[in-house]
Formats: C-alpha cells, structure tokens, sequence
C-alpha cells in the first residue's frame, strides 16, 4: 500500500516553477530520499505533502487521505525551523504532543522514551541547546505522536559524524517498526545508506529507483583500485576483469558512490 | 480546536519566564510611574486623558507591537511550519498568539485602573461601555499587529516599524489629549490613525457616555476593513 501518493503536481511562486508534473509515492515500511541541487523544489514538495502548500495542479494523498485530514498523523521535520527556545525540552515535546492529540499519560511515557533515546535533558530550555541537540530535539518532536508516516527535510544537517549515524540507525529502526519515511537530504552517503528509493529531482523527477538501480542504469565504469602502485582506474566493465588480472598485488574493484552518479546527472542538466 | 488553542496560549503564556522582568517593568512599573508624573501635571477633566492615553497606548501599541513582533519571529523561525504542520489552522495559530497576548494586557490595564481608581479617584461610569471598548480594542488592535507583519515579514524591520509606529500612534494621536485640541484642517488627519479611535471609544466609556458605542463600532469597522482588504490573506502568503 502507498502511504504517499503524488500524481502530477505542478507548484508556481509567481513566474517560477518549483514543481512540475511531479509524480511519486512511498510505500510502507518504505525509506524514501528526495535528492537534488538547491533550489530544485524538493522542499516545496515535501511542503505540499505534509499540507502546508496546496498544489496548483494535481493530486496528493497521504495515508490515503487528503494532506490536511492526516496532519496530527504524521511527523514533520520542516528544513529552517527553530524549537520554542524559552521552554525547556520536555515543554516542547509536551506542548507539541498535546497539541497533536497525544494522551496525557501516553504522552509522559514516550517524552520519556524519547529524550533517553536522543540524550536530551528534559529540564533545560530549548535555547541552550547546541545546533545538534536543537536538531535532535525538532525529530523527537516529530516523533512524539509515534507516526505512521515521518516526512524530514534534511533531518541530519548540523549533526556530527556520530550524531548522523545514530540517527541514521533511528530511522533504520523506525522502519523495521512498520514506518515509512520521506526524507531529503545534501548527503549522499547518507542516502545511499537508508534509502530503499531515491527520486533525482530538479523542479521534475529525472528519475527514480533504488541505490543499486540508479548506479547500474547511470555508469558503465567500475572503480578499480590498486593499493600495490597506489593508482585508481576507471574502466568499462568489460575491461575489469583484464585490468584486474595484470595488478600484483591488493586491488579493490567498487561500483561508483552514488555521489559520482549525482554529480554525473546534474553537471549534465 | 478549544484544545489546540488552549495549548497554544499556554505555551506563549509559559514563555513569559524568560522575559519575565521587561514584562514587569513595562507593563506594570513603567505605566504607573508614567501617569503619577504626568497625571500631576494635568486638572480637572483633564486627569481622565492621562488614564485612558495610558490604557490606549498599553492596549492598543503594546498588543499591535507584540503580536506583530511574535507572528514575523514564530514565521522566520519556522515555527509556524511547524505548528501548521502538526495540524493547526493558519487562523488559529495567528489567533492564539493575540490572545496570550491580550491575556498579557489585563494586568497592565488592571495596574492602570488602580492608579486611577487610588490616585486620581476615577470613577468607572459604565463596566459595560468599557468593557465593549477594551474588547474591540483587542480585536482591532491584534489585526493591525497580523497585518503589519503580512506586509513587512522581516522580523528586523517589523521591530523597527513597530516601534516608530507606536510612538507616532500614540503622540501624535489624540490619546493624552482631547480631539477637540486638534485644529479643524488637521482633525481630519488623525481619523487616519486607529489610535484615535481606540482611545475616543475608552475616554468616552469611562467617561459613561454612549457616545464610547459609536467608537467602538468605528474600531470595529476599522478591523473588519483590514481583514477584508485582503492583508489577512497575505499573511498566509507570507507564511507559505
């Protein structure tokens, strides 16, 4: 069943178009990353989905429903946004989930759950939280209703190395739970790391499909390494099994990152 | 919604801690030293001027001032996505955040009653003429805040915008002083600023004098012609 069901949406800012014919979905249990450079629409997009912009043109269904119908049902991550700095943690996860309907009791209990999973001190205010921690107190917000569908907008950004890994293994755990996620993201170790589907957009889906499929349908070379002379090749794939064949000595033969393939695409746009 | 924005409200109310002494300097210290100065300048019916002046300036300045303040913040901050996000009306986010601040406003107008009441011996004519006042007021008041934040939605220049305009709002008003003070040509000028109607409407219900419905009913009129002159709508722009 698709939770996210985008058929040929078109979004205008005045002259500009931000989006057009766009049409996709995410599945459940699904990861999905939209990838792109700035100013490709990708934050609109997600706008749209979550309900904050209505598209000019177009269908979006969301858990099957209308995007306004299921809003207090999903979990949002906006790209720029701030939490309410003059409360301390737990007043934003309490407000947020009330808000959104959460149980008083139920609501306890996973503020709880959440700010031990995140390292988050309940007692301090919003305000003084470093970059990172601010980062990980707006997706445990988002978290705090427990929903079927988390839609993040660069969810890692201003995150250190480990911080990114142990969300990364979050959001890994969130969906073997039964969720799905919609995510975009300026990473693409990170995207290539959680994604089941990638969608390459600039202002209309270029393409789509998962890591794997992109790489193959995109490069004809492989990488082939060779630490004894320490020299990298890259050759067709044809030639890789000659190339190999003459290297005395440690090699490692690697499809390209799906950054090569990124760069590939949008240096030819 | 009751519920969305009874939280909502609260959450604003709660944020008062971190800026709790400017709001007790301003809004409770700052008017009564303001009116027992001056207040001792003025006689005779005069005396009325320095306490409705002071409720306009508190209820009319610091609520537009504030809920255009907090509305360009709670926008550049990205709040707004978020909270529009988790399933609030636009509406009813822009309205919450006028009413924490008009919840604000009862204790100033409360501190500048009981300076009337003890120091200058007011006497409130009709609480239900006052009462109609101070509530379209509010209306008026937290639209004009909504509507200057639409239209300037830089949180830097809504504060500078806000605060010039209170000033000239708020003197070069009829607020402290009788309309009638005003020259003929130039009276007309003033009915262009809604301080002049906020403050004729409050004058006038102290003062128990029916006249006080007809300025309401102008303050009243005042915003349903800001909402309906498309400025609203534009917040909501501004937002997306």
């Amino acid at each position: 069943m698709n939770v996210v069901e985008v058929d040929q949406i078109q979004k205008r800012y005045g002259k500009s178009i931000a989006n057009e014919a766009i049409s996709m979905t995410v599945k459940e249990h699904e990861i999905v990353s939209i990838l792109g450079p700035n100013g490709a629409g990708k934050t609109t997009l997600l706008k749209q989905i979550y309900g904050e912009l209505e598209p000019d043109k177009g269908e979006i269904r969301v858990l099957g429903k209308k995007p306004d119908n299921v809003k207090k049902k999903i979990g949002i991550l906006p790209q720029e946004v701030r939490p309410f700095g003059y409360l301390t943690v737990y007043d934003n996860l309490y407000y947020i989930g009330r808000i959104k309907g959460v149980n008083k009791g139920i609501l306890k209990e996973r503020i709880d759950q959440l700010t031990e999973t995140f390292e988050l001190d309940k007692r301090k205010y919003a305000r003084d939280l470093s970059g990172g921690m601010k980062r990980k107190l707006l997706l445990a917000m988002a978290m705090v209703n427990d929903p079927e569908l988390l839609i993040l907008d660069e969810p890692t950004v201003g995150l250190d190395p480990e911080g990114r890994r142990k969300i990364w293994d979050l959001l890994l755990d969130l969906k073997r739970s039964g969720k799905s996620i919609l995510l975009t993201t300026h990473y693409l170790d990170e995207a290539e790391k959680l994604s089941d589907r990638i969608y390459f957009l600039n202002k209309k889906v270029l393409f789509s499909g998962t890591p794997s499929e992109i790489k193959t349908k995109f490069t004809e070379w492989y990488e082939v390494i060779d630490y004894t002379e320490g020299r990298v090749y890259r050759v067709n794939g044809d030639e890789v099994k000659k190339l190999v064949m003459s290297i005395h000595g440690k090699f490692e033969v690697k499809m390209p990152s799906l950054e090569e393939v990124y760069l590939q695409v949008f240096k030819g746009e | 919604m009751f519920r969305e924005i009874f939280y909502l409200v609260a959450m604003q109310i709660k944020g008062i801690k971190s800026y709790a002494i400017g709001y007790v300097f301003f809004s409770l210290l700052f008017p009564l030293g303001f009116m027992l100065v001056f207040g001792s300048f003025l006689t005779g019916p005069y005396v009325i001027y320095i306490i409705s002046g002071t409720i306009t300036a508190y209820l009319f300045v610091s609520t537009f001032g504030s809920v255009a303040n907090n509305l360009a913040n709670e926008i550049e901050g990205g709040r707004f996505s978020l909270i529009i996000g988790g399933g609030v009306r636009r509406e009813v986010y822009s309205l919450s955040i006028s009413l924490s601040q008009v919840i604000l406003d009862i204790s100033s107008i409360l501190a500048i009653l009981a300076v009337g009441f003890l120091v200058y011996h007011l006497q409130l004519k009709s609480i239900p003429l006052f009462v109609i006042a101070l509530g379209s007021s509010i209306i008026m008041s937290a639209t004009f805040g909504m509507v200057l934040a639409s239209i300037l939605k830089n949180p830097y220049v809504v504060s500078q915008y806000s605060t010039v305009l209170g000033f000239a709002l708020t003197f070069f008003a009829p607020v402290y002083y009788p309309l009638s003070f005003i020259p003929l040509p130039f009276r007309y000028l003033v009915f262009l600023e809604p301080s002049t109607y906020v403050s004729q409407a409050i004058y006038y219900s102290i003062e128990g004098n029916p006249y006080s419905l007809l300025w309401s009913l102008a303050v009243i009129a005042l915003a349903l012609f800001l909402i309906t002159t498309n400025k609203i709508p534009r917040l909501l722009k501004v937002i997306q």
